[in-house]
This record gives C-alpha cells, sequence and structure tokens, in this order.
C-alpha cells in the first residue's frame, strides 16, 4: 500500500511500555461486526449506519438474567424502552421473556402495538395523561404513581372504570451518592412515601401491590443498591405490618452502566466499571439475607443501558482530513452529534476499519453538520487516515437511537446482524417523505414566485 | 342401634369377605344361601358369635377391617365343623373352641405377617384350625360325622359334567358343593363385580383344563373337589392383591396354573395323614405371589384394597394415580435452572446404593463455564447458592475441604463439603460438594424450604462445580440413597414435571410460589359460592356451594341441593381436587374438569397434564373391558395456565373437551366453561359472601 504522506511532527521518545504517558496505541481496528464485515454491512444499508448485534443483545440478557435467577428466584426484567425502543430490539427482549417499561403514553401504545399484553407492562413517569391511565388499569398495566396529584388522577379513573386497581407508588430516598435523585415519585425519610401509603389505604378504589425505585443513572456505585434494597425492603415490611397491603412486587429500577467511557474519568471502563454480576451479587445478597423465603415479593429490574450499549455500533466514513491552524489534525466524518446525543457524556472507543500504519496522534472528529458545536470525539488517537476509510464508534445501543433528530440531513439507516449473519435491516434511512408528511403549507403560502 | 348396625355390618362383611368382596348385599345373600344346609348355617354363627363376644372379651379393637379377617376365618372354620359333623352340643363346644382359636392364630399371624412381611393372612388361620380339628377328631369318637354330600336335591341333574363342576366348586366357598347354591353365588357375582365373575370362571376351567390334561381325563378333572382352589386364586391374583389389568388377569392365570401342581402334591402327602388341604394350596400361591410383587414395587401391586375390584380401579385411577403419598418429595436445591447433570442409575457415579441421586449444575449454550473453563469462577454454577429442599434440621455438616481446581478430584474425601438436614417426614436429604467455608446453617439448626444454606463448590470427587442430591433413611454420610420426586419442578419450555423424575440434561427449577394465589385458593369454612349456570343460552339453574370439613378434616365444597360433594386441598404447592362424590348427577363435575390441579404459582405461564377420575370423564366401555386397556381407561387432560386463566383440553375417544376456568381478583373463581360435544355449559359467579 502506499505510504500516506503526514507533515514531519515532534514526538516523545518512549522506551518500551513502562512510562508515564500511558501505552501507546494498540493496533486497534475493527474489520466486522458480529462476523459480518464492515464493507458488507456498507454496501447494504450505506454509511453513516447504526448496527446491533442480535447474538450479543440475547447473550447479555441471558446472562444477567441467569445471574438473578440462579440467586434469587423470583425474578423478571423490564425492557426500558426509553433506552431503545426500536421495534425489533425490543422484541428480541420479549423474545427472551423480558416484560416492558414504558414512561410514557408513547412507549405504552408501541409496546401494546407490537404485542406486549397491558399486565407485563410496567408503565413509570411523572406525567401520565388520564387516558392513559384508564387504558392501563382497563388492561391491567403495573402503574407506578409519581405525586399525589397523579394519586388522585389514578382514585379518578379507577372509579371510573368500575373496579378495584392495584397500584405502585415510586419512591426516592438517599442511598449514599450524589446527586440524590429527589425529583421522582415519593420521599422516603421525609415520610412523604408513608403518606402516600396512608392515603391510598384511605381509598375505595385503589390497592397497593408494589414499590418502586430507580436511584440513579449510570451508578459506579454497588453499595447504592444494596442500601436502596435494604430501605425498601424495610418499607415493605412497615406497610404490611400496619396497613392491609400486600406488597407482590419490588422494582429496583435500573441504572446500571455499560462499558462506556465517561468524560471525566481517568480509568478505562474496564476498570472503573464494576460487572453487571456484581451489581446483582449486591442486590441478591441483601434480599436473600434480610427476606424469608415465604415472603420473596417478585423482583423487577428496568436495567437498559447495561444490556444494550455495547451490542450498538456505529459505522461512519471519513469525508474529509483537515489540519488544524493551530497544528492538530482532524477528520469530517458523516455523522454528527445530531445522532449522537450520548456523545455529550461519552468519549466513546474509535476503531478503525483496517489495519494503518503510521503514527497515532491526538486528533478532533467532526461531524457533517453545519454547526461549530458538532463535535464528536475531541481528543482522540488516531494514525493518519484518509478519505473513505470508515470509523467504527461504540458503545452505541443506548439512547442515541432514541434520542437522535433529524437535523440538517437524514437519519441513517439501523440495521440488525442476527445469529446467522445476516444483515437485516430494522429502520432504513430517512426520506423526504418521512419528514414532510406530517407538515402542511396554508393556502396563501403555497405559491411562491422567484 | 348403632352397635346392633356395626354387628350386622360386621356379620354380613364376613360372609362377603369369603369371595374378596366387601358388599352388605352379597353378605345377605351368603347368609341366607348357607341355611340351605342348616347345619353349616348354625355353626357358622356361633363361630361368627364366639369370635366376637371373645374379641371384647380379650380387649381387641373393633377396627373393622381388622375384625372382619377374625370373623371371616372363624366363620370358615364354623363351615367346616357344620360340614362334617352333626349338630351336637359336642360339635358346638367345639365350634367355640376352635373359633377362639382361630382368633389367636389370627392375631398372631396378623402382627407378624403384616409387619416383617407386609403380606395378608388370607384363610391361613382357617387352613391351619381346620387341620388341627380333622386331626382331632380322629380320637373324638363322641362326635358324629354328617355326609359332606347329603344334599343331593340341591343339584340340577341335567347340567353338564363341566358347568356342575363349575357350580359345585364355586358352591365350595360357603361349604354347599352343590349347583344352586353356586349357581346363586355365581349369579350375585355377575350383579356385584364383573371383573370377579370373570375371573372366578376363567380360573376354574383354565385350572381344569390342565388338570385334565395331566390326568388325562376331564371326568375326573371336573370331579376334582379342591378346585375351589383355583378359583380363589384366581380372584385374588388378578382382581384383589393387583389393579384388575391385563397383566394381573396373565398373573393369576399363571397362579392357576401353578396351583395344579401343588393341589396335587399337598393333598397327596396330607391324605397320608388324613388330613383335608382346604386352602392350602390357594394361600402358598397367593402369599407368593403378593411377597414377591410387593417386594419388587410392583405398580400394580393393590395398595388399598376397595370392595369390590371395579372399585379398587376406579380408586387407583382417581387417587393413587393422580397422588403419591409415599416417596419423599423435597423442593429442587437451587433457585432458578440447573441442569440434571446426572439422574439417577447414572453413568458416573450413580450406581448400586448410591442410584437415586441427582447431580447439578449450570448450563448455558450447552456448556457449564465461560472463557476457557480453567477456573473455578468460570463456571456457571460455583458459589451460586444452595437452598434448603425440606422443612427440618440440620443434623451434620462439614465445609472445610478445599474447592479443588478443575479436573482435580478429592479420592479420599468423596462427598467433599455437605450438608445432611432432617425432614420432619422422616428421611434425611444429603448435599454434597459445597463450596469451602460456604455453610450458612450449624448443626442443630431449624431450616425451611428456599432458605439459603450454602453455596455450590467443588469439594469431594468433583472435577467442576456441581452438587450431588439425595435423599437417605440414614444419619451417615455416604447412605443408601433412595427413590424421591421432584414434586413442583418446571422445565424451560413451562411444562411441569408431572412425574417428578428428572432425566439426564433436563434443565429445571422450582417454580415460583405465589402467596397471592395461596389467598385466593383458600377456601375457609362456611364460604359461600354461588354460581349461575348456563347451557348455551338457557339459564339452567343456581348452584349453591358450601366449604365444609369432614370427620377426617379434609375439606369439600357442599352442594346442599344434591349432597355431592367435592373435596379439595393443597398437596405439593397445588391446588388439588381430590374426589367429586355424589349419588346423583352433579355439575359439579365440570368443575372438576376444569380444574382437577392448579399449580400455585405466579410463573406467567405453565403447562401440566393431570388424570380425570372416572365419575368425572366417564368411561365407556364397561370396566372389565377397560381394565385390559388402560389408555381407553384414564382420561388425562392437558392443562395450561397463563396468568389468571386455566385451560384444559381433555381427550376422550375420538372428541375433546375444552375447558376454561379464570380466578377471581380476590378469591375463587370467576367462571367455568366446559365445552363438550358442542355443546357449552357456562359457569359464573353471581354472589359470594366475603
Amino acid at each position: 500500500m502506499k505510504k500516506i504522506y503526514t507533515k514531519p511532527f515532534i514526538m516523545k521518545q518512549t522506551s518500551g511500555y513502562m512510562n508515564k504517558f500511558g501505552s501507546i496505541y494498540q493496533k486497534n481496528y475493527r474489520s466486522n461486526i458480529a462476523g459480518v464485515s464492515i464493507e458488507d454491512i456498507v454496501a447494504k444499508a450505506d454509511s453513516p449506519v447504526f448496527v446491533f448485534d442480535e447474538k450479543k443483545i440475547r447473550q447479555t440478557y441471558r446472562n444477567a438474567q441467569r445471574d438473578f435467577s440462579n440467586r434469587y428466584p423470583k425474578f423478571q426484567f423490564s425492557w426500558s424502552y426509553k433506552t431503545n425502543y426500536l421495534d425489533a430490539i425490543c422484541s428480541i427482549f420479549h423474545q427472551e421473556g423480558s416484560f416492558a417499561e414504558v414512561v410514557s403514553e408513547f412507549e405504552y401504545e408501541k409496546a401494546r402495538r407490537i404485542g406486549v399484553p397491558g399486565n407485563k407492562i410496567i408503565y413509570n413517569g411523572p406525567f401520565k395523561p388520564y387516558n392513559s391511565l384508564l387504558i392501563a388499569f382497563k388492561e391491567n398495566a403495573m402503574v407506578h404513581i409519581d405525586n399525589f396529584d397523579e394519586l388522585y388522577e389514578a382514585e379518578k379513573a379507577a372509579r371510573e372504570i368500575g373496579k378495584k386497581v392495584k397500584i405502585g407508588i415510586r419512591l426516592n430516598m438517599d442511598t449514599g451518592t450524589y446527586p440524590q435523585w429527589s425529583r421522582f415519585g415519593f420521599n422516603l425519610e421525609d415520610g412523604s412515601a408513608l403518606n402516600a401509603v396512608k392515603r391510598i389505604s384511605k381509598s375505595e378504589s385503589l390497592i397497593l401491590n408494589g414499590l418502586h425505585a430507580h436511584i440513579g443513572t449510570f451508578m459506579l456505585e454497588t453499595n447504592a443498591y444494596q442500601m436502596e434494597v435494604q430501605k425498601m425492603i424495610s418499607f415493605m415490611r412497615d406497610i404490611q405490618n400496619n396497613y392491609n397491603f400486600l406488597i407482590e412486587y419490588l422494582d429496583f429500577g435500573g441504572g446500571f452502566p455499560s462499558k462506556n467511557k465517561l468524560k471525566g474519568t481517568y480509568l478505562p471502563p474496564e476498570v472503573s466499571v464494576p460487572q453487571i454480576s456484581e451489581y446483582i451479587e449486591a442486590i441478591t445478597d441483601v434480599l436473600l439475607s434480610e427476606l424469608k423465603p415465604q415472603e420473596y415479593p417478585m423482583v423487577y429490574l428496568e436495567t437498559g443501558r447495561a444490556l444494550i450499549d455495547e451490542a450498538g455500533y456505529l459505522i461512519t466514513t471519513i469525508e474529509g482530513v483537515k489540519q488544524l491552524p493551530h497544528g492538530s489534525k482532524s477528520y469530517i466524518i458523516d455523522a454528527g452529534v445530531n445522532f449522537l446525543y450520548t456523545s455529550t457524556w461519552y468519549n466513546y472507543k474509535c476503531e478503525v476499519d483496517r489495519s494503518v500504519n503510521g503514527t497515532p496522534e491526538n486528533t478532533t472528529v467532526y461531524g457533517p453538520l453545519c454547526m461549530n458545536i458538532d463535535v464528536v470525539l475531541e481528543n482522540v488517537s488516531l494514525p493518519p487516515l484518509t478519505k473513505g476509510m470508515r470509523l467504527i464508534l461504540s458503545p452505541m445501543g443506548a439512547y442515541n437511537v432514541t434520542q437522535w433528530m433529524q437535523f440538517i440531513r437524514y437519519r441513517p439507516a439501523i440495521v440488525l446482524i442476527t445469529e446467522d449473519k445476516k444483515i437485516e435491516i430494522i429502520r432504513r434511512a430517512e426520506k423526504l417523505e418521512d419528514i414532510i408528511t406530517p407538515e402542511r403549507v396554508p393556502e396563501h403560502l403555497s405559491k411562491f414566485n422567484l | 342401634m348403632n352397635i346392633i348396625k356395626s354387628y350386622l355390618n360386621n356379620l354380613l362383611f364376613s360372609y362377603s369377605t369369603l369371595l374378596f368382596l366387601k358388599s352388605r348385599l352379597l353378605g345377605l345373600i351368603l347368609l341366607l344361601t348357607t341355611f340351605l344346609n342348616p347345619t353349616i348355617a348354625t355353626t357358622g354363627l356361633i363361630a361368627w358369635a364366639t369370635t366376637f363376644i371373645f374379641s371384647s372379651f380379650v380387649g381387641l379393637k373393633k377396627n373393622d377391617e381388622i375384625a372382619s379377617i377374625f370373623t371371616y376365618n372363624s366363620l370358615l372354620v364354623g363351615f367346616g365343623i357344620g360340614a362334617i359333623f352333626k349338630i351336637t352340643y359336642l360339635s358346638i363346644i367345639m365350634t367355640i373352641g376352635s373359633s377362639i382359636l382361630t382368633v389367636l392364630l389370627t392375631y398372631t399371624l396378623f402382627s407378624i405377617f403384616a409387619t416383617y412381611l407386609k403380606l395378608p393372612v388370607l384363610n391361613i388361620p382357617f387352613a391351619l384350625v381346620s387341620m388341627l380339628v380333622a386331626l382331632a377328631s380322629v380320637r373324638y369318637s363322641a362326635l358324629i360325622l354328617d355326609s359332606f354330600n347329603s344334599l343331593n336335591f340341591l343339584n340340577l341333574k341335567f347340567l353338564p359334567l363341566s358347568i356342575h363342576g363349575l357350580l359345585s366348586n364355586i358352591g365350595v366357598l360357603i361349604f354347599l358343593p352343590y349347583d344352586i347354591p353356586g349357581l346363586i353365588v355365581l349369579i350375585s357375582l355377575l350383579f356385584l363385580s364383573r371383573i370377579t365373575f370373570g375371573l372366578a370362571v376363567f380360573s376354574y376351567f383354565i385350572g381344569t383344563l390342565i388338570l385334565a390334561i395331566f390326568k388325562s381325563s376331564f371326568t375326573i378333572a371336573f370331579s376334582e373337589f379342591y378346585a375351589f382352589n383355583f378359583i380363589l386364586t384366581g380372584i385374588a391374583i388378578g382382581g384383589i392383591f393387583l389393579i384388575p389389568s391385563k397383566r394381573s388377569y396373565i398373573l393369576a392365570m399363571i397362579g392357576v396354573i401353578i396351583s395344579v401342581f401343588i393341589l396335587d402334591a399337598v393333598s397327596i402327602f396330607w391324605s397320608r395323614f388324613g388330613i383335608p388341604i382346604f386352602t392350602l394350596p390357594f394361600n402358598l400361591i397367593v402369599l407368593l405371589f403378593v411377597y414377591v410383587l410387593n417386594s419388587l414395587d410392583h405398580e400394580r401391586i393393590n395398595r388399598l384394597i376397595k370392595a369390590t375390584p371395579e372399585k379398587s380401579l376406579i380408586h387407583h385411577y382417581n387417587f393413587q394415580e393422580r397422588f403419591d403419598f409415599l416417596l419423599p418429595k423435597p423442593f429442587l436445591p437451587f433457585n432458578g435452572f440447573w441442569n440434571v447433570y446426572q439422574a439417577f442409575d447414572g453413568e458416573w457415579t450413580h450406581k448400586g446404593k448410591w442410584k437415586f441421586a441427582y447431580d447439578f449444575n449450570i448450563v448455558d449454550n450447552e456448556t457449564s463455564y465461560k472463557n476457557e473453563g480453567l477456573f473455578l469462577e468460570d463456571y456457571y454454577c460455583f458459589n451460586k447458592p444452595i437452598v434448603c429442599p425440606i422443612s427440618g434440621y440440620v443434623v451434620d455438616c462439614f465445609d472445610n475441604y478445599e474447592d479443588n481446581q478443575i479436573g482435580n478430584v478429592d479420592k479420599i474425601h468423596n462427598w467433599g463439603n455437605f450438608v445432611i438436614i432432617y425432614s420432619n417426614f422422616g428421611y434425611y436429604t444429603e448435599i454434597s460438594h459445597l463450596k469451602k467455608k460456604s455453610l450458612k446453617v450449624k448443626i442443630g439448626d431449624q431450616v425451611e424450604i428456599g432458605q439459603i444454606i450454602a453455596s455450590c463448590g467443588n469439594s469431594g470427587y468433583s472435577p467442576e462445580p456441581h452438587i450431588h442430591f439425595q435423599i437417605q433413611y440414614l444419619q451417615v454420610i455416604g447412605s443408601t440413597s433412595f427413590k424421591f420426586k421432584i414434586p413442583n419442578a418446571i422445565t424451560k419450555s413451562k411444562n411441569f414435571v408431572n412425574d417428578g423424575i428428572l432425566k439426564k440434561n433436563d434443565e429445571v427449577s422450582n417454580y415460583h410460589f405465589s402467596r397471592i394465589l395461596y389467598h385466593k385458593l383458600q377456601f375457609i369454612l362456611d364460604d359461600i359460592l354461588v354460581y349461575q349456570i348456563k347451557k348455551g343460552d338457557k339459564i339452567l339453574k343456581r348452584m349453591v356451594l358450601i366449604v365444609k370439613m369432614d370427620f377426617d378434616g379434609s375439606y369439600y365444597f357442599w352442594e346442599q341441593a344434591t349432597n355431592a360433594k367435592l373435596y379439595f386441598g393443597t398437596k405439593d404447592s397445588c391446588f388439588v381436587l381430590y374426589t367429586l362424590e355424589s349419588q346423583n348427577k352433579t355439575y359439579l363435575s365440570y368443575i372438576f374438569k376444569s380444574i382437577p390441579k392448579i399449580p400455585i404459582t405466579d410463573q406467567g405461564e405453565l403447562f401440566w397434564e393431570e388424570a380425570l377420575p372416572l365419575n368425572v370423564v366417564p368411561n365407556r366401555k364397561p370396566l372389565w373391558i377397560s381394565s385390559i386397556d388402560k389408555k381407553a381407561l384414564v382420561a388425562k387432560g392437558k392443562y395450561h395456565k397463563k396468568d389468571e386463566k386455566i385451560y384444559g383440553e381433555i381427550k376422550v375417544g375420538n372428541s375433546i373437551i375444552h375447558t376454561e376456568a379464570s380466578i377471581n381478583q380476590q378469591k375463587g373463581f370467576d367462571y367455568f366453561r366446559v365445552e363438550e360435544n358442542k355443546t357449552v355449559i357456562e359457569f359464573s359467579l353471581i354472589e359470594k359472601n366475603n
């Protein structure tokens, strides 16, 4: 191969691997995803393209499911729709036995549409429109009440459909972490959770049968969950002893981190992020030591990120190479931050599609948007690359394809690499019609002459 | 009144026991028939009365079952004396004396047989006592002999020899070896129990046929006096001590054929001493068969002998086929799905006295480890909690052996770290190969089902992490293992393991017990449930069910209008309907069809099978035919629970009955729906008292 021209630069002399600057750049390239070559994927779905690995999703799910249920018997995952609500992805989780956890009427409808029965849906969120409450109650969904006003709405809805309705309440509590998510649900320490229970016990049409909490996101501390479990169990006991309620389930929410590198962290995620099994062990240890077998409640987890993030990739293509005035190098790729919501807080892993010779240097990777903020990677060590090479960014599975926005360009296709290595398009690239269909031009604006 | 009634019952049952049946009507017929010869009728009654009085005099308990064995043997002795001697005060004294002797002998033999051999006494006491009487009477010239065959007017002259032989031999059973009594008995049998009737006739002819072949004379064979032994042997093996079936009939006929030789051998030997052999061949053959089959735990051994073979058959399928009360039933000692690494009679170590054991590990994608599997931590089951399979207390445990590195075994301490727990039901469970220092219990601790007791390790004779699980009847490590069943195992495909026996590579888990469902299915005394029954669109009736308790502590739904009783309860964490008892037609059988068993679980979906009693799904063929064909006999329903609904599919002949039931949010059932032959019967809950 012809050697790529690079401008001359000065580099610190290092001898061997042991030095205070950390290890030198390892040959870090990826020629395939789940056994399918990058070029095959691009040939089928163009670039950029989001890629999901079905085998990896199933494997991660099964490992976590097995790990939990081999410790604590009554356990059920509930797939967090907001993390990734592509029909195909949700269906994989539902095939594996996961329930659905939704936080809006839209997600609720989406889950129902692909065939999740109402009683297998957990309905969370700080605002649930009255009509969606009616539907959820009729279909026996597990509704978690967030605040007193919602409690009154729920009571009204229950009265309207004329049956005794089972509900859960969301709690928030101090688990020793910062920031404390006190904006969701009823606080345990200040007594408002107990007040909610009292209020429900006075209701003719509501029955309390579940407790829910979600202490944070990307939690790096397993002890926080132990604290959460401990507090919820003792609250459950309080309720069962003092009120005529049987708590059928505890929902410990989610918040387990993935192997994504948070900006501002020093250690690589492989070192700093605990394994899912460590969270599971922490949670089940408390459950098993605190509870007697006869009183085991069902336990739900709404893990999203940790189950999907590492199964998602983004293939992008270098469309321009540029030397910046202060001397450093930059690349322009075909995917911008409008697709990559999580680029705000992650430094993605960046792999090239082939082995490239040459000394790596710190570079900036820009997106294609005509906006100054479109910086995908600020400081990434890359060997000299040329136009047309592919960069594979990961982990990409969580939040990006739900929080992405259409801006300036069409949103790209999403493909799934199946277990038998077929490339399935699970969302095609956007077309002009997709964007203009909801639009309407008033009569007086329909014509113009230039 | 009650005392007289119980005496009368005992009297009539003693008579019907002569044919192994329990029927007042048959007893009465036999009692009346004996009056054809007033002598035996009188001595019989004297013997019975003596037994009764003597038993209460020495304080024998008036337990029905045992009492009728006493009186039955005495009755036979009484008949025997009456048949040989004329009634004089001497023969009466002899009757009384020998009856008392019979009671003593029966009691002694009963104790020995029941305790040490698990055998019935049959009529051995009669056989022995009558021999004694026969021997003793040789010296008593004061006793006046009667001619045994003097009542020739009871014979029907026109009958062929073969029929005469059959009838007179059946008559011998009540010491009236004539055609007319034989005919009376045979006709009553035909009405009361066709299986017994068939066995009696077949056994007689087969036995006699063999006899005729050996003696090369049908005339001699049909005149054989002791041929009634064939009849008794056939009935006892074919229909009483075994559940009537093709196999029991074959065994009965084999028994009859063998008894031919015994009969001749014994009668030649005994006749040297001038002793009649009476029922000796029958006793010998039946006891041998029962002992051997019982020891081998033969699947068709009848563990609860009912009034007739037909009733035994029905009970067997109604009850014993559905519920096992004998084997230990521990839960699985872990949470979640584990794989059966080695089952009963396993290929590696589950042999000989340790053949009834399971090894479990965790498998994913057909391997038990991640990465290379070089380290203990790579194995999915390593360090996973082990839970207590039974309620009881810890009698022995140890956890100080090292966990072997992969591929190594500890040949000195085969059992490794272990725990032995004594069950409140009288057996021990043993779990081996636990992780070092992982025990959470100590000797003497009370433990409950599901409680964490240790972690899975790799100690002892264990090349890779797994646990060994067995049931034993001794407290010592390494004791002989015994068969057991897992009551609530489910497979990954959501199927209930119906027979409780696991096979290699089954992936199984305990199902989750649901407190909520348990509360919903707890019916308490005087709960009232009112259902409206509709057939198609037509309202049939209002059915009121009240929960009542029987004298033995079992509960039932009682339909006052028809006095039908539907027994229910909780067994092995399932809600079960035990039996339906009713004299009249009742719609309760539809409820039975819909929910014969419900696993009490909050597992979303589950599939299981359940056999249905014959009075719920009636058999189309007569019982004596279906006893030959088991498949025609047992209607099995396939059931499917999905959330709060239970769906059933019962195949009867070529048609299928579809059922559906729905569990109420608070308690009981909202509706039952049974579709049978295109008609739909629907029960809907319209009222309840709570």
